[in-house]
């Protein structure tokens, strides 16, 4: 430190220390009902899950006797683990097919329309996602359901004498409305990536020979990575949580993870229900930190 | 062979030109950025377009480049119609105004892309890259990632990732405008010397009239979709053809004239000496430096209203009754230097008087 | 600029006439269901879908006078107002130290106060049962959905917020400070004013959040419905026509209130202006 900066801070370190102090503690004041609310009802709840799933329950009470019973429970159970294996094979096609459908939307929002009317249209897809979750894949069951458009089309076309179940009640119906349930988090995300893209090294890799689909997934692809990676990401956890979709559509034959989680806490089985809710968190922590340098919630949330 | 091409004989073998552009007209939507071009552009030759935004310049380069399709017209490059060609297979590479380097590639990647984009086996593509990097300077740089450059060093790689593929033409747009002017001096050094090295036609997008001056074997000076002026930059110089081309390359005195011959009468009355070619209403252009002060016959009166001392040399300006704006004078001689209020006499020798069409201040 | 990038070749022509019906059929795909649901909730027909046999307003009068839907309603007000109110100023005070001080951990508290948007709230839900129930032993109520509600939609308006100070000019802050303004005094006066649009269009975001929450209320509310809990118990029985008028109901407030907050940056700026001219003439 130079000298005269060394006497300007000496003259003024008597008066001038207590409200640093001070302002450096007042700039974690505003933490603090941050913390009561999200440390006291988020992190706490989370670690008596922990808890829980490593205790017993003796006739519905929980007893605090440490034990690895839950755990192997679910994976002696073979519809359980069948189960598992089911959802996550049902979010990685659902988040495969999303972002698949995001991408070329994005890429058109992006490089074919007009600046100023970008925003609407993005808003246009966005809004609905924020509104009404539920009324989303209960709008379904009027397309779906047994008396829905599909099966009326297919009645009035002469295709069918008597209503099908099929469209509902499986699998591919969950897939269907998480896909579309999902989407657009998938192309907001990878607008507000490809958005930032300078479209002139297109044109540089067109001029060096390259053409335009090796140009998209030579210099647009690899830049746009971490984009990609976080639409993944944020499409794929929430679908391994849910419980709506294939409760409403997905019928027996499309049971996923968080049904049996639900139904566990339902009947009060605590313990055993904590421990497949640890199961899901924990890949999803375990996903969250092997991604952690390429995942930015600011592209995620357009904030 | 394609090296050094003399222009006669260039001019003489019509559709062995570089690129020739054939009545091309560009409209987008309603408006109209090119109306009816044609234009022939040597091989081998450093050519610049130049002219102010919006003259059509960067759309002609565009054109050539492939990024640009023409609403009427034919683009010929050796001899061949490229005009639907889409730009990865035409015989032209481009530098662009921002680099468009591949920020994801180290530089030697970059500079063999193109190759690559030809299936040229790995040990030769990097060969020739390292070959191209040489070219501009950078041999040691193969390593490092785009951002890690400077910005004269980007423009570099850029010259490199376009010249490794051989290209017929370079197409360059505006490439030094990012630079600050050192550095774009410089680069204008390097740059006519790396054409001069590789021997490839250079079409060169400017609207910098100093940095077409300094590299250009031909100048097309361009205005409102059409081509004003064509020609080496000392014939531009020299002899404007238009009241535009004379404003728009170096600073030029304009006066309202009458002419009759080799003599020019200004509104005060007084008769100078002029080059003649055209009788009637004109406008007569003459270069600041081509103003001797205390001169003889055929002058005209003014006085000095302001000095500027800038350099290696002195600029007055001369308010007189003969133009309206101040006449602008660069004096090498400070010997002669007259001060401020001074009543002088302006001449120029008759071959400095350039007379141009009366231009649209005229009647005023 | 973009526009220069023309499409030259006949085939990048035609990927792009692609792209247009593409993005058409994607806007097909994503309204097509709420249309429908709309539509069918002003279809005479009994069975709340096709065929439409006649329009009519007899279900919306029906779901209006229907006591369970006036229930449904009040309760979601009341949690929505308090889950509003708890997140608009827990998440404003929380994005000021995110984005001004520089604390040790910083990335580390960051991503704990974004982690419950991250985390699925099905496991928000059951950790919340886990305490209130199980270990509290504290009766399922109102407030035990507010507490769970808040929980994921304060990070929400701490991004929002947080975003909106980012893109401050602190040259604003300190030129309060030159001309004599304390701490107080440059808070009130020149930061909530300007960040004020960013606080208001996060509280009415964690409003429809709220108002459409499915799953934490599901576990947290107990006895009592909000309307997406009400909704989810008539659908167990089948479609009908009432339900798809509360629904209609439901997802017009909330898009209602979104588009508000999405345009409401820009309505404060423009009445500032409108407000200035007004004062200056």
């Amino acid at each position: 430190m130079s000298s005269g900066t060394g006497t300007v801070t000496a003259a003024r370190a008597p008066g001038d220390r207590l409200p640093r102090l001070a302002s450096a503690l007042g700039s974690y004041v505003g933490f603090v009902p941050a913390v009561l609310l999200l440390g006291l009802c988020f992190l706490v709840p989370l670690g008596i899950v922990v808890c829980y799933s490593f205790w017993d329950t003796v006739d519905y009470a929980v007893v605090h006797h440490w034990t690895l019973g839950n755990y192997r429970y679910f994976f002696s159970v073979g519809a359980y683990v069948s189960t598992m294996w089911a959802t996550l094979w049902v979010a990685v096609l659902a988040t495969v097919i999303a972002i698949g459908l995001a991408f070329p939307f994005a890429y058109w929002l992006s490089r074919y329309v007009p600046r100023r009317v970008r925003t609407p249209l993005l808003v246009l897809v966005i809004v609905p996602f924020w509104a009404s979750y539920l009324l989303r894949v209960y709008s379904w069951l009027t397309i779906l359901g047994e008396k829905g458009v599909v099966n009326r089309f297919l009645h009035w076309a002469g295709l069918t004498s008597h209503p099908l179940g099929v469209f509902l009640y499986d699998r591919p119906a969950v897939i269907l409305v998480l896909v579309y349930l999902y989407f657009p988090f998938g192309a907001l995300t990878l607008y507000s990536s490809i958005e930032r893209f300078d479209w002139n090294q297109l044109r540089a890799a067109m001029d060096l020979g390259a053409s335009p689909l090796q140009a998209i997934l030579r210099i647009l692809v690899p830049q746009i990575r971490p984009g990609i990676i976080t639409a993944v990401i944020f499409v794929f956890i929430p679908i391994l949580g849910e419980y709506l979709t294939p409760q409403i559509v997905g019928g027996t034959g499309g049971v996923m993870i968080g049904n049996l989680i639900v139904n566990f806490f339902q009947e009060a089985e605590y313990t055993r229900g904590a421990a497949i809710s640890l199961l899901v968190a924990g890949f999803i922590v375990v996903l969250l930190f092997v991604f952690r340098k390429s995942l930015s919630t600011k592209e995620a949330y357009g904030a | 062979m394609t090296t050094a091409p003399t222009p006669a004989d260039a001019d003489s073998r019509p559709g062995s030109a570089g690129i020739d552009l054939r009545g091309v007209v560009k409209q987008y939507g309603a408006q109209t950025a090119l109306r009816g071009l044609d234009l022939e552009i040597r091989d081998g030759e450093f050519f610049c377009l130049l002219g102010p935004s919006g003259c059509g310049k960067t759309t002609t380069l565009n054109l050539i480049g492939g990024f640009v399709a023409p609403t009427e017209g034919e683009i010929w490059i050796r001899g061949r119609r490229v005009d639907k060609l889409p730009p990865h297979k035409r015989p032209v590479n481009t530098v662009f105004q921002s680099y468009a380097l591949f920020p994801h590639m180290s530089v030697l990647e970059n500079v063999r892309f193109g190759l690559k984009m030809d299936r040229v086996p790995r040990e030769v593509s990097t060969e020739r890259a390292a070959q191209a990097l040489g070219l501009v300077g950078l041999e040691e740089f193969g390593s490092r990632m785009p951002a890690q450059l400077s910005g004269g060093q980007q423009q570099r790689v850029a010259v490199a990732r376009a010249l490794v593929k051989r290209p017929a033409v370079l197409l360059l747009d505006e490439p030094l405008g990012a630079l600050d002017l050192k550095l774009r001096q410089r680069l204008q050094i390097e740059l006519a010397q790396i054409h001069r090295d590789v021997g490839t036609t250079f079409v060169y997008v400017t609207h910098d009239q100093e940095e077409a001056m300094s590299m250009a074997d031909r100048i097309a000076v361009m205005n409102g979709g059409r081509i004003e002026q064509l020609g080496t930059p000392e014939e531009i110089y020299r002899g404007p053809t238009s009241r535009f081309v004379a404003d728009f390359i170096g600073d030029s005195n304009f006066f309202d004239a009458t002419v009759d011959g080799a003599v020019a009468q200004l509104p005060d009355g007084s008769r100078v000496a002029c080059a003649g070619g055209r009788s009637g209403a004109a406008t007569l252009m003459v270069r600041p430096e081509a103003i001797a002060v205390r001169g003889g016959d055929g002058s005209i009166a003014g006085r000095v209203v302001q000095t500027s001392f800038l350099g290696s040399y002195i600029r007055l300006a001369v308010e007189t009754p003969a133009a309206e704006a101040p006449v602008i004078v660069a004096l090498r001689d400070v010997a002669a230097l007259p001060r401020l209020g001074e009543q002088v006499t302006l001449s120029w020798a008759a071959a400095d008087g350039v007379v141009l069409e009366p231009g649209p201040g005229a009647a005023a | 600029m973009a526009h220069d990038v023309e499409v030259l070749s006949r085939g990048a022509r035609v990927a792009r006439a692609l792209l247009n019906g593409y993005a058409l059929a994607i806007y097909l795909f994503l309204f097509a269901p709420i249309v429908l649901l709309v539509l069918f909730s002003f279809n005479a027909n009994r069975y709340g879908t096709f065929p439409i046999t006649g329009w009519t307003l007899e279900w919306y009068r029906a779901a209006i006078s229907d006591y369970q839907v006036h229930g449904a309603v009040t309760t979601t007000l009341k949690v929505a107002a308090q889950v509003t109110v708890i997140s608009a100023i827990v998440g404003t005070a929380a994005a000021f130290p995110l984005v001004r001080s520089k604390l040790p951990f910083r990335e580390g508290i960051r991503i704990v106060l974004i982690l419950p948007i991250m985390i699925p709230g099905l496991l928000i839900g059951v950790s919340l049962l886990v305490l209130f129930v199980s270990t509290f032993h504290w009766q399922l109520s109102e407030e035990t959905a507010v507490i769970g509600q808040s929980v994921y939609t304060t990070p929400f308006v701490i991004l929002l917020v947080a975003a909106r100070l980012q893109g401050f000019d602190n040259a604003l802050e300190r030129a309060a400070a030159d001309l004599g303004a304390n701490t107080f005094q440059r808070l009130r006066r020149v930061v909530l004013p300007l960040i004020f649009p960013a606080i208001l269009a996060g509280a009415l975001f964690a409003f429809t959040l709220s108002l459409d929450e499915f799953i934490i209320t599901y576990f947290l509310i107990g006895a009592n419905n909000t309307l997406p809990i009400y909704i989810y118990t008539q659908i167990k029985f089948g479609i009908t026509p009432e339900v798809n008028a509360v629904a209609s109901m439901l997802l017009a407030g909330s898009l209602t209130l979104l588009a508000v907050a999405f345009a409401l940056p820009q309505l404060v700026r423009r009445a500032r202006r409108a407000i200035m001219r007004v004062t200056t003439a």
